[in-house]
Protein backbone atom coordinates (compact mmCIF):
# COMPACT_ATOMS: atom_id res chain seq x y z
CA UNK A 1 0.00 0.00 0.00
CA UNK A 2 1.16 3.42 -0.77
CA UNK A 3 0.08 6.26 1.44
CA UNK A 4 0.19 9.75 0.09
CA UNK A 5 2.69 11.78 2.05
CA UNK A 6 2.09 15.47 2.19
CA UNK A 7 5.50 17.15 1.70
CA UNK A 8 5.34 20.48 3.43
CA UNK A 9 8.19 22.93 3.35
CA UNK A 10 9.01 24.43 6.73
CA UNK A 11 7.07 27.52 7.62
CA UNK A 12 9.22 30.59 7.04
CA UNK A 13 9.20 33.95 8.78
CA UNK A 14 10.65 37.19 7.43
CA UNK A 15 12.71 39.45 9.68
CA UNK A 16 14.04 42.88 8.72
CA UNK A 17 17.09 44.40 10.36
CA UNK A 18 17.47 48.10 11.13
CA UNK A 19 19.59 48.50 8.00
CA UNK A 20 16.74 47.14 5.86
CA UNK A 21 18.06 43.69 5.13
CA UNK A 22 15.42 40.97 5.16
CA UNK A 23 16.10 37.43 6.32
CA UNK A 24 13.89 34.40 5.88
CA UNK A 25 14.09 32.04 8.79
CA UNK A 26 12.26 28.88 9.71
CA UNK A 27 9.43 29.40 12.17
CA UNK A 28 10.80 26.53 14.22
CA UNK A 29 14.20 28.20 14.47
CA UNK A 30 13.07 31.67 15.48
CA UNK A 31 10.67 30.37 18.12
CA UNK A 32 13.57 30.78 20.54
CA UNK A 33 13.03 34.53 20.39
CA UNK A 34 10.23 35.34 22.78
CA UNK A 35 9.85 38.80 21.21
CA UNK A 36 9.44 37.43 17.68
CA UNK A 37 7.27 34.58 18.90
CA UNK A 38 4.91 37.00 20.61
CA UNK A 39 4.71 39.19 17.51
CA UNK A 40 3.96 36.20 15.29
CA UNK A 41 1.14 35.15 17.60
CA UNK A 42 -0.22 38.67 18.07
CA UNK A 43 -0.18 39.36 14.35
CA UNK A 44 -1.75 35.99 13.48
CA UNK A 45 1.20 35.19 11.28
CA UNK A 46 0.94 31.47 11.89
CA UNK A 47 -1.84 31.35 9.31
CA UNK A 48 -0.68 28.66 6.88
CA UNK A 49 -2.67 30.15 4.03
CA UNK A 50 -0.39 33.13 3.78
CA UNK A 51 2.66 32.40 1.65
CA UNK A 52 6.02 33.75 2.69
CA UNK A 53 6.02 36.04 -0.38
CA UNK A 54 2.86 37.75 0.87
CA UNK A 55 3.89 37.75 4.44
CA UNK A 56 4.73 40.93 6.31
CA UNK A 57 8.34 41.11 7.48
CA UNK A 58 8.83 41.59 11.21
CA UNK A 59 10.92 44.70 11.74
CA UNK A 60 13.71 44.49 14.32
CA UNK A 61 14.69 48.15 14.68
CA UNK A 62 17.31 47.46 17.35
CA UNK A 63 19.27 44.83 15.43
CA UNK A 64 21.60 45.36 12.48
CA UNK A 65 21.92 42.83 9.65
CA UNK A 66 25.31 41.40 10.64
CA UNK A 67 24.15 40.79 14.19
CA UNK A 68 20.79 39.39 13.08
CA UNK A 69 22.59 36.94 10.83
CA UNK A 70 24.62 35.74 13.81
CA UNK A 71 21.51 35.49 15.97
CA UNK A 72 19.82 33.33 13.33
CA UNK A 73 22.92 31.11 13.06
CA UNK A 74 22.87 30.65 16.84
CA UNK A 75 19.15 29.85 16.82
CA UNK A 76 19.66 27.27 14.06
CA UNK A 77 22.38 25.59 16.08
CA UNK A 78 20.17 25.49 19.18
CA UNK A 79 16.84 24.65 17.55
CA UNK A 80 16.76 21.24 19.23
CA UNK A 81 17.52 22.61 22.69
CA UNK A 82 14.82 21.81 25.27
CA UNK A 83 12.75 24.85 26.26
CA UNK A 84 14.28 26.79 29.15
CA UNK A 85 12.53 26.87 32.48
CA UNK A 86 13.46 30.31 33.76
CA UNK A 87 12.43 29.51 37.32
CA UNK A 88 14.76 26.52 37.33
CA UNK A 89 17.51 28.59 35.71
CA UNK A 90 17.20 31.17 38.49
CA UNK A 91 17.66 28.49 41.13
CA UNK A 92 20.73 27.04 39.47
CA UNK A 93 24.19 27.74 40.82
CA UNK A 94 25.79 30.64 38.97
CA UNK A 95 28.58 29.30 36.85
CA UNK A 96 30.36 30.31 33.67
CA UNK A 97 32.25 27.13 32.88
CA UNK A 98 29.25 25.48 31.23
CA UNK A 99 29.25 27.32 27.88
CA UNK A 100 28.94 24.69 25.12
CA UNK A 101 32.03 24.28 22.93
CA UNK A 102 30.16 25.38 19.79
CA UNK A 103 29.08 28.59 21.53
CA UNK A 104 32.60 29.24 22.81
CA UNK A 105 33.92 29.18 19.25
CA UNK A 106 30.92 31.09 17.91
CA UNK A 107 31.31 33.82 20.51
CA UNK A 108 35.05 34.15 20.03
CA UNK A 109 34.55 37.46 18.24
CA UNK A 110 35.51 41.11 18.66
CA UNK A 111 34.10 42.71 21.78
CA UNK A 112 31.86 45.12 19.85
CA UNK A 113 30.29 42.15 18.05
CA UNK A 114 29.76 40.34 21.33
CA UNK A 115 28.15 43.40 22.90
CA UNK A 116 25.92 43.84 19.84
CA UNK A 117 24.85 40.22 20.25
CA UNK A 118 24.03 40.88 23.92
CA UNK A 119 21.84 43.84 22.95
CA UNK A 120 20.15 41.82 20.20
CA UNK A 121 19.61 38.76 22.41
CA UNK A 122 18.17 41.03 25.08
CA UNK A 123 15.85 42.81 22.65
CA UNK A 124 14.77 39.60 20.93
CA UNK A 125 14.51 37.90 24.32
CA UNK A 126 16.64 34.85 23.56
CA UNK A 127 17.71 33.85 27.07
CA UNK A 128 20.10 31.07 26.06
CA UNK A 129 22.10 33.32 23.75
CA UNK A 130 22.01 36.21 26.20
CA UNK A 131 23.26 34.01 29.01
CA UNK A 132 26.12 32.53 27.05
CA UNK A 133 27.21 35.97 25.79
CA UNK A 134 27.15 37.38 29.33
CA UNK A 135 29.06 34.39 30.67
CA UNK A 136 31.66 34.89 27.93
CA UNK A 137 32.16 38.52 29.00
CA UNK A 138 32.20 37.49 32.67
CA UNK A 139 34.96 35.00 31.89
CA UNK A 140 36.96 37.86 30.35
CA UNK A 141 36.64 39.79 33.62
CA UNK A 142 37.37 36.96 36.05
CA UNK A 143 40.73 36.91 37.74
CA UNK A 144 41.92 40.19 36.23
CA UNK A 145 43.26 43.14 38.19
CA UNK A 146 41.49 46.50 37.73
CA UNK A 147 44.30 47.60 35.40
CA UNK A 148 43.97 44.47 33.32
CA UNK A 149 40.18 44.87 33.13
CA UNK A 150 40.58 48.50 32.00
CA UNK A 151 43.07 47.48 29.36
CA UNK A 152 41.00 44.56 28.13
CA UNK A 153 37.80 46.57 27.79
CA UNK A 154 39.39 49.90 26.93
CA UNK A 155 37.99 51.55 30.05
CA UNK A 156 39.34 54.95 31.04
CA UNK A 157 40.19 55.42 34.70
CA UNK A 158 38.20 58.58 35.46
CA UNK A 159 38.67 58.56 39.24
CA UNK A 160 40.46 61.40 40.95
CA UNK A 161 43.42 60.27 43.10
CA UNK A 162 41.27 61.01 46.18
CA UNK A 163 38.41 58.85 44.91
CA UNK A 164 40.82 56.09 44.03
CA UNK A 165 42.26 56.14 47.54
CA UNK A 166 38.76 56.09 49.02
CA UNK A 167 37.81 53.04 46.94
CA UNK A 168 41.06 51.34 47.87
CA UNK A 169 40.25 51.86 51.54
CA UNK A 170 36.67 50.64 51.14
CA UNK A 171 37.81 47.47 49.47
CA UNK A 172 40.92 46.76 51.51
CA UNK A 173 39.07 44.19 53.55
CA UNK A 174 38.73 41.63 50.80
CA UNK A 175 42.00 42.16 49.05
CA UNK A 176 44.48 39.35 49.45
CA UNK B 1 29.44 46.32 13.21
CA UNK B 2 28.68 49.05 15.76
CA UNK B 3 32.25 49.80 16.78
CA UNK B 4 31.19 52.26 19.49
CA UNK B 5 29.84 49.46 21.65
CA UNK B 6 31.87 48.90 24.79
CA UNK B 7 31.32 47.20 28.12
CA UNK B 8 30.67 50.58 29.70
CA UNK B 9 28.14 51.55 27.06
CA UNK B 10 25.92 48.55 27.72
CA UNK B 11 22.62 49.38 29.42
CA UNK B 12 22.52 48.60 33.14
CA UNK B 13 20.21 45.67 32.58
CA UNK B 14 22.82 43.88 30.47
CA UNK B 15 25.78 44.98 32.54
CA UNK B 16 24.10 43.63 35.70
CA UNK B 17 23.52 40.31 34.00
CA UNK B 18 27.23 40.07 33.18
CA UNK B 19 28.27 41.13 36.67
CA UNK B 20 25.92 38.60 38.22
CA UNK B 21 28.23 35.90 36.88
CA UNK B 22 31.34 37.12 38.66
CA UNK B 23 32.24 36.61 42.29
CA UNK B 24 32.44 39.37 44.91
CA UNK B 25 36.19 39.69 44.68
CA UNK B 26 36.13 40.21 40.92
CA UNK B 27 33.28 42.64 41.45
CA UNK B 28 35.44 44.65 43.81
CA UNK B 29 38.06 44.80 41.08
CA UNK B 30 35.48 45.89 38.50
CA UNK B 31 34.31 48.57 40.94
CA UNK B 32 37.81 50.05 40.92
CA UNK B 33 37.90 50.45 37.13
CA UNK B 34 35.87 53.61 36.51
CA UNK B 35 32.96 55.71 37.73
CA UNK B 36 30.58 53.89 35.38
CA UNK B 37 31.64 50.46 36.55
CA UNK B 38 31.60 51.52 40.21
CA UNK B 39 28.08 52.83 39.83
CA UNK B 40 26.98 49.67 38.01
CA UNK B 41 28.41 47.41 40.71
CA UNK B 42 26.77 49.45 43.46
CA UNK B 43 23.37 49.45 41.78
CA UNK B 44 23.73 45.82 40.80
CA UNK B 45 24.39 44.83 44.41
CA UNK B 46 21.17 46.47 45.44
CA UNK B 47 18.87 45.04 42.85
CA UNK B 48 20.07 41.54 42.11
CA UNK B 49 19.10 39.64 45.17
CA UNK B 50 20.22 36.34 43.80
CA UNK B 51 23.85 37.33 43.88
CA UNK B 52 24.20 39.66 46.82
CA UNK B 53 21.89 40.91 49.49
CA UNK B 54 22.25 44.30 51.10
CA UNK B 55 20.20 45.12 54.13
CA UNK B 56 19.77 48.77 54.91
CA UNK B 57 18.40 49.54 58.30
CA UNK B 58 18.07 53.18 59.27
CA UNK B 59 20.74 53.93 56.75
CA UNK B 60 23.51 52.63 58.93
CA UNK B 61 23.58 48.97 58.16
CA UNK B 62 24.90 47.36 55.04
CA UNK B 63 25.43 43.65 54.68
CA UNK B 64 27.00 42.07 51.69
CA UNK B 65 26.24 38.43 51.21
CA UNK B 66 27.38 36.31 48.34
CA UNK B 67 27.99 32.66 47.74
CA UNK B 68 30.27 31.63 44.98
CA UNK B 69 32.26 28.48 44.50
CA UNK B 70 32.17 27.61 48.16
CA UNK B 71 33.15 31.09 49.24
CA UNK B 72 31.05 33.30 51.45
CA UNK B 73 31.97 36.86 52.22
CA UNK B 74 30.09 39.11 54.55
CA UNK B 75 30.58 42.79 55.10
CA UNK B 76 29.12 44.86 57.90
CA UNK B 77 29.75 48.55 57.97
CA UNK B 78 29.34 51.14 60.65
CA UNK B 79 26.68 49.37 62.56
CA UNK B 80 25.61 49.39 66.14
CA UNK B 81 26.20 46.28 68.17
CA UNK B 82 22.56 45.53 68.68
CA UNK B 83 21.63 45.75 65.02
CA UNK B 84 24.50 43.50 64.03
CA UNK B 85 23.43 41.07 66.69
CA UNK B 86 19.89 41.09 65.40
CA UNK B 87 21.12 40.68 61.91
CA UNK B 88 23.36 37.73 62.61
CA UNK B 89 20.41 36.03 64.26
CA UNK B 90 18.17 36.85 61.34
CA UNK B 91 20.71 35.59 58.86
CA UNK B 92 21.78 32.46 60.65
CA UNK B 93 19.43 30.46 58.42
CA UNK B 94 21.17 31.81 55.37
CA UNK B 95 24.54 31.01 56.87
CA UNK B 96 23.48 27.46 57.56
CA UNK B 97 22.33 27.01 53.99
CA UNK B 98 25.52 28.43 52.60
CA UNK B 99 27.73 25.79 51.12
CA UNK B 100 30.81 27.56 52.21
CA UNK B 101 34.25 26.68 53.30
CA UNK B 102 35.59 30.18 53.41
CA UNK B 103 34.16 33.10 55.31
CA UNK B 104 35.36 36.65 55.22
CA UNK B 105 33.86 39.17 57.59
CA UNK B 106 34.48 42.87 57.38
CA UNK B 107 33.57 44.80 60.48
CA UNK B 108 35.18 48.05 59.41
CA UNK B 109 34.94 50.59 62.21
CA UNK B 110 32.53 48.54 64.20
CA UNK B 111 33.78 47.59 67.63
CA UNK B 112 33.22 43.89 67.46
CA UNK B 113 31.57 42.18 70.32
CA UNK B 114 32.96 38.73 70.96
CA UNK B 115 29.55 37.14 71.41
CA UNK B 116 28.23 38.62 68.17
CA UNK B 117 31.19 37.43 66.21
CA UNK B 118 30.80 33.96 67.58
CA UNK B 119 27.12 33.97 66.64
CA UNK B 120 28.03 34.97 63.12
CA UNK B 121 30.46 32.15 62.57
CA UNK B 122 29.00 29.38 64.73
CA UNK B 123 26.66 27.88 62.09
CA UNK B 124 29.30 27.77 59.42
CA UNK B 125 31.43 24.77 58.86
CA UNK B 126 34.28 26.87 57.57
CA UNK B 127 37.84 25.80 57.12
CA UNK B 128 39.09 29.27 56.41
CA UNK B 129 38.10 32.46 58.18
CA UNK B 130 39.18 35.94 57.25
CA UNK B 131 38.42 38.82 59.55
CA UNK B 132 39.01 42.44 58.70
CA UNK B 133 38.58 44.87 61.52
CA UNK B 134 39.85 48.27 62.43
CA UNK B 135 38.89 48.28 66.05
CA UNK B 136 38.60 44.74 67.18
CA UNK B 137 39.08 44.47 70.86
CA UNK B 138 42.18 42.60 71.82
CA UNK B 139 40.40 40.04 73.96
CA UNK B 140 37.88 39.43 71.21
CA UNK B 141 40.68 38.81 68.73
CA UNK B 142 42.34 36.36 71.09
CA UNK B 143 39.06 34.53 71.72
CA UNK B 144 38.37 34.29 68.01
CA UNK B 145 41.79 32.87 67.36
CA UNK B 146 41.35 30.29 70.09
CA UNK B 147 38.01 29.21 68.63
CA UNK B 148 39.59 28.83 65.22
CA UNK B 149 42.33 26.57 66.49
CA UNK B 150 43.15 23.96 63.88
CA UNK B 151 41.45 25.95 61.11
CA UNK B 152 42.80 28.47 58.68
CA UNK B 153 42.61 31.97 60.00
CA UNK B 154 43.54 35.20 58.34
CA UNK B 155 43.12 38.33 60.40
CA UNK B 156 43.58 41.67 58.74
CA UNK B 157 43.68 43.92 61.73
CA UNK B 158 44.31 46.94 59.55
CA UNK B 159 44.75 49.91 61.83
CA UNK B 160 44.62 47.68 64.84
CA UNK B 161 47.92 47.56 66.67
CA UNK B 162 48.12 44.08 68.05
CA UNK B 163 49.92 43.54 71.25
CA UNK B 164 53.01 41.62 70.30
CA UNK B 165 52.52 39.30 73.24
CA UNK B 166 49.08 38.48 71.87
CA UNK B 167 50.61 37.19 68.66
CA UNK B 168 53.32 35.35 70.56
CA UNK B 169 50.70 33.62 72.71
CA UNK B 170 48.64 32.30 69.80
CA UNK B 171 47.93 28.57 69.79
CA UNK B 172 49.20 26.49 66.83
CA UNK B 173 47.24 27.25 63.66
CA UNK B 174 47.07 25.44 60.33
CA UNK B 175 47.35 28.68 58.49
CA UNK B 176 47.89 31.97 60.23
CA UNK B 177 48.09 35.26 58.37
CA UNK B 178 48.19 38.38 60.46
CA UNK B 179 48.33 41.63 58.62
CA UNK B 180 48.64 44.89 60.38
CA UNK B 181 49.74 47.91 58.49
CA UNK B 182 50.23 50.16 61.40
CA UNK B 183 52.54 48.53 63.83
CA UNK B 184 54.77 51.52 64.50
CA UNK B 185 58.42 51.01 63.96
CA UNK B 186 59.24 51.55 67.62
CA UNK B 187 56.97 48.60 68.43
CA UNK B 188 58.57 46.31 65.91
CA UNK B 189 59.29 42.73 66.66
CA UNK B 190 62.51 41.80 68.28
CA UNK B 191 64.31 38.76 67.01
CA UNK B 192 63.56 36.67 70.09
CA UNK B 193 59.84 37.48 69.72
CA UNK B 194 59.75 36.23 66.14
CA UNK B 195 61.59 33.09 67.18
CA UNK B 196 59.00 32.59 69.91
CA UNK B 197 56.17 32.86 67.36
CA UNK B 198 57.84 30.38 65.03
CA UNK B 199 58.35 27.92 67.86
CA UNK B 200 54.55 27.77 68.23
CA UNK B 201 54.25 25.35 65.29
CA UNK B 202 52.00 27.43 63.05
CA UNK B 203 51.96 25.36 59.85
CA UNK B 204 51.70 28.32 57.51
CA UNK B 205 52.61 31.65 58.89
CA UNK B 206 52.58 35.19 57.54
CA UNK B 207 53.74 37.86 59.92
CA UNK B 208 53.11 41.58 59.76
CA UNK B 209 56.60 42.95 59.72
CA UNK B 210 56.02 45.78 57.31
CA UNK B 211 57.85 48.23 59.46
CA UNK B 212 60.43 45.80 60.64
CA UNK B 213 64.02 46.16 59.45
CA UNK B 214 65.80 42.92 60.21
CA UNK B 215 69.49 42.38 59.74
CA UNK B 216 70.63 39.54 57.49
CA UNK B 217 71.85 37.56 60.52
CA UNK B 218 68.38 37.89 62.06
CA UNK B 219 66.67 36.64 58.92
CA UNK B 220 69.07 33.73 58.84
CA UNK B 221 68.29 32.73 62.41
CA UNK B 222 64.56 33.05 61.73
CA UNK B 223 64.84 30.80 58.67
CA UNK B 224 66.87 28.29 60.66
CA UNK B 225 64.15 28.24 63.31
CA UNK B 226 61.51 27.73 60.64
CA UNK B 227 63.61 24.99 59.04
CA UNK B 228 63.99 23.10 62.29
CA UNK B 229 60.26 23.14 62.88
CA UNK B 230 58.78 20.14 61.09
CA UNK B 231 55.24 21.54 61.10
CA UNK B 232 56.21 24.65 59.22
CA UNK B 233 55.22 24.04 55.60
CA UNK B 234 55.33 27.58 54.47
CA UNK B 235 56.73 30.66 56.07
CA UNK B 236 56.53 34.25 54.90
CA UNK B 237 58.07 37.29 56.41
CA UNK B 238 56.46 40.44 55.08
CA UNK B 239 59.08 43.06 55.60
CA UNK B 240 59.64 46.50 54.22
CA UNK B 241 62.67 48.71 54.00
CA UNK B 242 65.11 45.96 53.08
CA UNK B 243 67.26 46.47 50.06
CA UNK B 244 67.63 42.92 48.83
CA UNK B 245 70.92 43.46 47.06
CA UNK B 246 73.19 40.65 45.93
CA UNK B 247 75.48 41.57 48.82
CA UNK B 248 72.66 41.33 51.32
CA UNK B 249 71.63 37.91 50.04
CA UNK B 250 75.23 36.72 50.00
CA UNK B 251 75.72 37.92 53.56
CA UNK B 252 73.01 35.49 54.66
CA UNK B 253 74.88 32.63 53.01
CA UNK B 254 71.72 30.56 52.55
CA UNK B 255 73.40 27.80 50.56
CA UNK B 256 76.00 27.02 53.18
CA UNK B 257 73.32 26.92 55.81
CA UNK B 258 71.23 24.51 53.74
CA UNK B 259 68.49 27.13 53.43
CA UNK B 260 68.70 27.87 49.73
CA UNK B 261 65.16 26.58 49.18
CA UNK B 262 63.85 29.64 51.00
CA UNK B 263 63.00 32.36 48.56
Amino acid sequence: FLFPIKMTSPRMIKLTSNDDKTFEVERDVIKQSVTVNTLITDLNMDDEDVSVENQMAIPLPNVDAATLEMVITWCKQHREDPPRNEEEEEKKEKRTDDIPEWDKTFLDVEQSVLFALILAANYMDIKGLLDNCCKTVANMIKGKTPDEIRKHFNIKNDFTPEEEEQIRKENAWCED
Amino acid sequence: QPLHLTLESLPNENLFRILSHINPIDRVRVRKCSQRMKSAIEQCDLITNEIAIHFHSDGDLVIFFGEYNGCLRMKADYTESHSLKELTQRQSGLFRRARTDELAINFHDHIVDDEILEQAIRPINFISLKIHCHKMMQQCAINMIRRCEGKQLSMNLCCFRPDLQMIIDLPPMDNLVIQSAEIPIEERFEEHQILQIISKNHANLVLPLKCYVPKSATILRILQAAQSNEKVNSFSLHVAYINFTREFMQSMNLEEEGLSHFR
